[in-house]
């Protein structure tokens, strides 16, 4: 009832954890709708839902938003999938469910507590081409009260893979030039359960982060010359409480996050040193949020929350175009929120949502969302094991959003716009998903639609000066589809098949009025926003062998907004990518072991997901899994 | 289901069906110099690398995007910051690539390249000037040096520290121009100077410090001015530099001092500066492009080219060109900075030739034209035939100096190797496209002569002779006249002075005789001897002229004791008045009755020619060799020499020029 009406994709630990090089980026390009841009291996990545932009995806991370307060993005690249055991990827209006701003959706990832499973240690070890070397170690102890999990994961790669940079004369075979990372996070989780209090959980992330910045291909400098480079810093805690009574549930939630972010172009000629780039921002952020469900009958459900973030930010930089700080502020955001949720007959449910928020001063409109969900009957609800059965149920909503300005947008110098208003989202949806399973096949099905326009869309654009200034000039209409599938076929002698796929149809059409009278861009599709985007996950299972296929597709995506094909920069041709893994398990009486072999881009695809950014070939990596027994 | 999906995917993906990258091959026509072709630089997308070059041949109104990509298989690169054309070849830079490519002019292949290495001090190369055929600079957004490469070669040659110049420890160097041996550089971020470089040196000299902030961009014109306009920097709450507005300079780039400062009445503007073919014009992109002339104390109120408002908004117009060769402007708009951006063409008088559509953020222009040499070998209807211009030239016989096998701004040495009577036959075409010959330090002269008889007015003007002079820049020349007495259509008669201001005044001496010698090596001053007891030289000054001898080839030598090869002119001398302090020349004018020289007969006359400063003369001034009214009905031929003697260091001896000679009865 919970979730009546809400459109969700579910990634499990399955999923997730699939292999430690892996971090979100790719999770989510292989298993969803969402289009993931990336300007490289373990460089930016960031996630566009329903074929709006980066800020439009909402994250959360134990029920905390982790997007940045100066972006309003969240770089995917920099969240080891391993460090998350599940994700909701909540689309378009579901997204209110959780929070607002999510104009595309929301991204929810929790960590999971392991009550009941002892103690347990794994460590994997992972070597790979271009001197890649992958570690993660992790203690679990889950008692019936307590449970605790410390993981660490340590990844290192000089990323100096080879490609034909076909952006220069002659098509020189080059290596890919300052793209080292060395990444270390930790992430310590503890629960405690207790039957008349309530659980409590406590979680712990920090993340250590040294990336450089790859150079362009049509670069020509000599890259022994400069530094490039990103340093991230960042810890992120949660402690929250949890109490369920028979018609009610409580629960409370506080956290922070420190960032503290440097990115450095720099070189040194004849002693005399100069910073291209020398920017530095530190930001906190403090949360708290309080929740109550109330479930006066048992077809009724009430839930409010209140939820009050302060992000403070400290932003510096040098650049020719300004020195010193772009800021040093601070802004709390506030938000109010109360669903009901109503079964008036067996087979359907209505949902109500209304969000208030407010930023700093300013409040953003009452926003309001509807569910409805309606279960086809006569079809008996398959059991979870074993059973057999067929469910149809059909979901629609209707929803308005708000997007709040970012800190940037607002105030970063120059350009900053503190007339800026929110961004206005309408939007609705509607789908059916479908269940069918009998003894030794399950499928599971979901089709849904969507129409929504965003108006007030901030785009930052030039100035006469040089410099970029943020304004609501965009109107955006989305629609399209999304299809998501997955299916299992077990036989007896031990063989599994299992198929997951997904597909989305995501015009993504600028509306806006026209710049200029030779303004092309009205009608056209957005910069980098594919229409059409795919992935099949098929994997065949036998004892201990396992064998996974993963195809992966985003038609072209255009680089002018006046989607110009005349240009051979005007649009990258369409991504296909094919990956293989291939792992082999071992239970002996002490240890469980796996051996695990991938190949990334199977085909040896010559391709950029960014103008100018060239991406790997074909490349290998081991891992070696071991779980200590006792 | 999945069948289902990919269906759909076939359905709504027929665009490769449309693919049709920028095409491939040569692009037509395959000469851009021959039709005077345009070539636009266009930026791209910072990070995205995709900067392009289109060209637009105006004769036929076609464009071509994408050339560097479809001729050189290969990017052009992150953002092209500029490009110029000289000697044949393109050069642009592409700032966050740091390259530098060149392009042979006609087949935009790339020729060579240079990229900043850990061995020279190239970061992100912006502006390139070129100072000789072997020498140019190349200014940058982040390095503390202006570097020098051999556009030849492009072989790295060096650089000269700027560094501190500017502040926040930026040393961002932007556009170049020169007068002399001098380059000028503003500087753009967060500094309110320019920069002067001795070329020859390659030393900084010299920094003027202006009232505003951000020199963004500037022009040279016709009168040695130095045109300068800045954006004003930027004001904000609590912090900033300037004051947002931006200001036009006229700076004396003789002088070096600042003469005008005139504030804009805009905030918020893209500014550009660019100056017709002859210098004359100015053209100031400040949101809207205005005009103004070179001698306008004031900025013009109303804008030359409005840009266009849309929904109430204005156009951001990003780029300004005008074609020097005939002062077409180009106007261009990157409209969002993310889609093809669209040039704009306007006649010289603001008339809308042609709109096209181009690559991202079109933001620098360049037009090709034929070299010097081209353009002699032209054919004839490029000439304009009038009758009441000389006929003939008999005897072009320069005397030494840095202008006289060629001149080296131009780019050609148009006269060298030349047989005299090849140099006639130049020389007259120059006249019919109004194009200057010099004739070289004192006594150097040119002989020409009408086929039908130009009458004596007595007293009204009688002939009109073109040459460049200033106020504080007159190369005085004397002009002679001759009857066909004999009537055999040669100037074998007799030679009559036109009377001047000077004329029996002790600023004037009579049988004047003045010998050079011809250099005995390369790159040598040129000396010479008077019948009065003097001497001096013709100073060789490669800035202005890289050419190794100052000697004309034609000129015949003969040869003394010594066996020196010498050459005497015989002639009437002006006194040498010149003055040179701190950097500046001052030639000033005589008063009246000399060519090339800014006299109360020099102006734009209604009568023969409105548009144009001209000088006007009476043939009733002719005196005969002793001193007599030579009261000539008509004559048939005139000789032009030049006067003076002297020469400064930074413009090199006094020559007379001429642009053409003309009967002033037959307009």
């Amino acid at each position: 009832m919970k979730d009546a009406g809400v459109q969700q994709t579910i990634l499990d630990t399955t999923v997730l954890h699939q292999n430690i090089a892996l971090s979100m980026s790719e999770i989510l390009t292989q298993h969803s709708t969402l289009f993931i841009k990336s300007y490289g291996r373990a460089t930016e990545s960031t996630a566009e839902f329903r074929g709006t932009s980066p800020s439009h995806t909402q994250v959360l991370w134990n029920g905390m938003k982790i997007n940045s307060p100066m972006l309003g993005t969240v770089d995917f690249s920099t969240i080891p999938s391993y460090f998350i055991d599940n994700v909701r990827l909540l689309h378009g209006a579901s997204s209110l469910t959780v929070t607002d701003g999510g104009m595309g959706g929301a991204v929810d990832m929790q960590t999971l507590p392991l009550f009941n499973q002892g103690y347990a240690v794994q460590y994997i070890q992972g070597i790979g081409s271009y001197s890649t070397y992958d570690q993660f170690l992790r203690f679990t102890y889950g008692g019936e009260r307590w449970s605790t999990s410390t993981r660490v994961v340590y990844s290192t790669s000089k990323n100096d893979f080879k490609y034909t940079n076909y952006d220069k004369i002659d098509h020189p075979v080059e290596y890919n030039k300052s793209g080292y990372f060395d990444d270390v996070h930790a992430m310590q989780d503890v629960y405690y359960n207790s039957q008349k209090a309530g659980r409590f959980g406590a979680k712990l992330w920090f993340t250590h982060s040294l990336r450089g910045l790859p150079f362009l291909s049509v670069d020509y400098k000599d890259n022994t010359d400069f530094k490039n480079e990103h340093k991230q810093d960042a810890l992120r805690g949660v402690l929250s409480w949890d109490k369920s009574l028979e018609k009610w549930s409580f629960g409370a939630r506080a956290g922070y996050v420190w960032q503290n972010i440097a990115y450095d172009y720099t070189t040194t000629r004849e002693m005399v040193n100069t910073d291209i780039t020398h920017s530095r921002s530190i930001s906190h952020q403090g949360y708290f949020q309080v929740n109550a469900d109330w479930m006066p009958r048992s077809n009724w459900l009430l839930t409010a929350n209140a939820s009050v973030y302060y992000n403070h930010v400290k932003s510096e930089d040098k650049s020719p175009f300004h020195v010193g700080e772009n800021y040093d502020l601070g802004r709390a955001e506030y938000n109010l929120n109360f669903s009901a949720k109503y079964r008036p007959m067996k087979d359907l449910t209505l949902s109500a949502v209304l969000r208030e928020g407010c930023y700093k001063n300013d409040f953003v409109p009452v926003v309001p969302a509807f569910f409805v969900e309606y279960q086809m009957p006569g079809i008996s609800t398959p059991s979870m094991e074993g059973g057999c059965g067929r469910l149809f149920v059909f979901k629609a909503s209707v929803a308005r959003n708000y997007r709040y300005p970012t800190m940037d947008d607002m105030y970063f110098k120059p350009g900053g716009n503190p007339n800026l208003k929110p961004e206005q989202g309408f939007t609705y949806d509607g789908g059916i998903e479908g269940f069918l399973q009998t003894r030794a096949f399950s499928m599971r099905l979901n089709l849904s639609a969507f129409d929504s326009y965003i108006t007030d869309w901030i785009l930052w654009t030039p100035n006469a000066k040089g410099y970029w200034q943020p304004s609501n000039l965009k109107k955006v209409h989305n629609y399209g589809t999304e299809m998501m599938v997955t299916a299992e076929y077990k036989l007896r002698n031990h063989w599994r098949f299992t198929l997951m796929g997904n597909y989305a149809y995501t015009p993504s059409i600028n509306k806006s009025d026209q710049l200029a009278d030779n303004d092309a861009s009205y009608g056209k599709q957005l910069v980098y926003v594919p229409c059409h985007s795919a992935n099949v996950n098929g994997r065949v299972s036998w004892r201990t062998w396992s064998l996974s296929y993963q195809w992966t597709y985003y038609s072209e995506r255009f680089t002018t907004t006046s989607n110009e094909v005349s240009y051979i920069t005007g649009r990258l041709k369409p991504y296909y990518m094919n990956d293989i893994t291939v792992e082999k398990t071992f239970q002996w009486r002490k240890v469980h072991a796996s051996l695990k072999g991938v190949v990334n881009n199977l085909l040896g695809s010559e391709y950029v997901t960014v103008l100018s950014r060239p991406m790997p070939g074909r490349n290998f990596e081991i891992f070696l899994e071991i779980k200590p027994q006792w | 289901m999945l069948l289902l999906a990919l269906v759909l995917m076939a359905a709504c993906s027929n665009s490769e069906a449309v693919i049709e990258p920028e095409g491939s091959g040569p692009i037509s026509p395959t000469n851009p110099v021959v039709d005077g072709g345009v070539l636009i630089l266009c930026e791209g997308s910072f990070n995205a690398g995709n900067s392009s070059l289109s060209y637009y041949n105006p004769v036929d109104k076609t464009v071509e995007n994408g050339v560097f990509r479809r001729i050189n298989d290969a990017k052009l690169g992150d953002v092209g910051q500029s490009i110029c054309i000289f000697d044949g070849t393109i050069y642009i830079a592409v700032e966050n690539s740091g390259v530098i490519w060149a392009l042979d002019e006609k087949t935009f292949k790339v020729k060579g390249r240079l990229t900043a290495t850990a061995d020279n001090n190239i970061i992100n190369p912006r502006y390139i000037h070129k100072v000789y055929k072997d020498k140019a600079y190349v200014t940058d957004l982040y390095s503390p040096y202006i570097n020098i490469f051999d556009p030849q070669t492009m072989q790295y040659k060096g650089s000269i520290k700027v560094d501190g110049i500017t502040m926040n420890d930026y040393s961002s160097t932007e556009e170049m121009v020169q007068f002399g041996r001098y380059v000028f550089v503003n500087c753009w971020s967060y500094c309110n100077k320019l920069l002067v470089i001795d070329s020859e040196k390659d030393e900084l000299v010299n920094t003027i410090e202006l009232s505003s902030w951000q020199p963004k961009s500037m022009a040279i014109d016709a009168a040695g001015k130095l045109w300068v306009i800045t954006d004003g920097g930027y004001k904000m709450e609590g912090e900033g530099f300037g004051d947002n507005i931006p200001h036009l300079y006229r700076i004396n780039a003789l002088t070096q001092r600042i003469e005008l400062d005139i504030p804009l009445c805009t905030d918020e503007a893209n500014v550009q500066l660019a100056i017709n073919g002859a210098g004359e014009v100015l053209y100031i992109l400040d949101n809207d492009v205005y005009r103004m002339n070179i001698s306008d104390e004031t900025f013009p109120t109303e804008p030359f080219i409005k840009a266009p408002v849309t929904n109430g908004k204005r156009n951001f117009l990003y780029g300004l060109g005008v074609n020097p060769q005939n002062d077409e402007v180009y106007v261009a708009d990157a409209i969002d900075y993310c889609q093809s951006g669209m040039v704009y063409r306007y006649s010289a008088s603001g008339e809308l030739l042609d709109q096209f559509r181009v690559g991202i953020t079109p933001n620098h222009f360049a037009f090709c034209k034929k070299s010097e040499a081209e353009m002699e070998d032209d054919v004839e209807e490029d000439l304009v035939y009038s009758p009441a211009l000389v006929d003939t030239v008999f005897e072009f016989m320069p005397a030494p100096g840095h202008q006289v096998n060629g001149y080296s701004l131009v780019g050609d040495f148009i006269f060298a190797g030349a047989t005299m009577q090849e140099a006639c036959q130049r020389a007259l075409k120059h006249f019919r496209k109004k194009y200057m010959i010099s004739l070289g330090a004192q006594g150097g002269y040119v002989v020409a002569g009408f086929k039908h008889n130009v009458r004596n007015s007595q007293g009204d003007y009688d002939l009109v002779i073109k040459g460049n002079p200033f106020d504080y820049q007159s190369e005085p020349g004397i002009i002679w006249v001759m009857k066909d007495e004999n009537g055999d259509g040669l100037p074998n008669d007799t030679w009559y002075e036109l009377r001047g201001s000077e004329y029996g005044t002790e600023n004037h001496t009579l049988n004047y005789a003045i010998t050079y010698y011809k250099p005995t090596g390369p790159e040598k001053n040129i000396e010479w001897t008077d019948n009065q007891g003097g001497g001096g030289i013709v100073p060789y000054m490669k800035t202005w002229n890289q050419h190794p001898s100052y000697w004309q080839d034609w000129v015949p030598t003969d040869r003394d004791a010594q066996g020196r090869e010498y050459r005497t002119y015989y002639g009437s001398r002006l006194k040498d008045t010149h003055t040179y302090e701190n950097y500046y020349t001052m030639e000033p004018p005589f008063a009246w009755g000399y060519a090339d020289n800014w006299g109360s007969d020099y102006f734009k006359n209604r009568k023969f020619d409105a548009d144009m400063a001209m000088g006007y003369y009476k043939i009733s001034n002719a005196m005969t060799a002793t001193g007599e009214p030579a009261n000539l009905d008509y004559i048939n031929f005139v000789k032009i020499q030049t006067a003076q003697t002297g020469w400064s260091p930074n413009l090199g001896e006094i020559s007379t020029e001429v642009y053409g000679i003309w009967d002033y009865h037959l307009k």
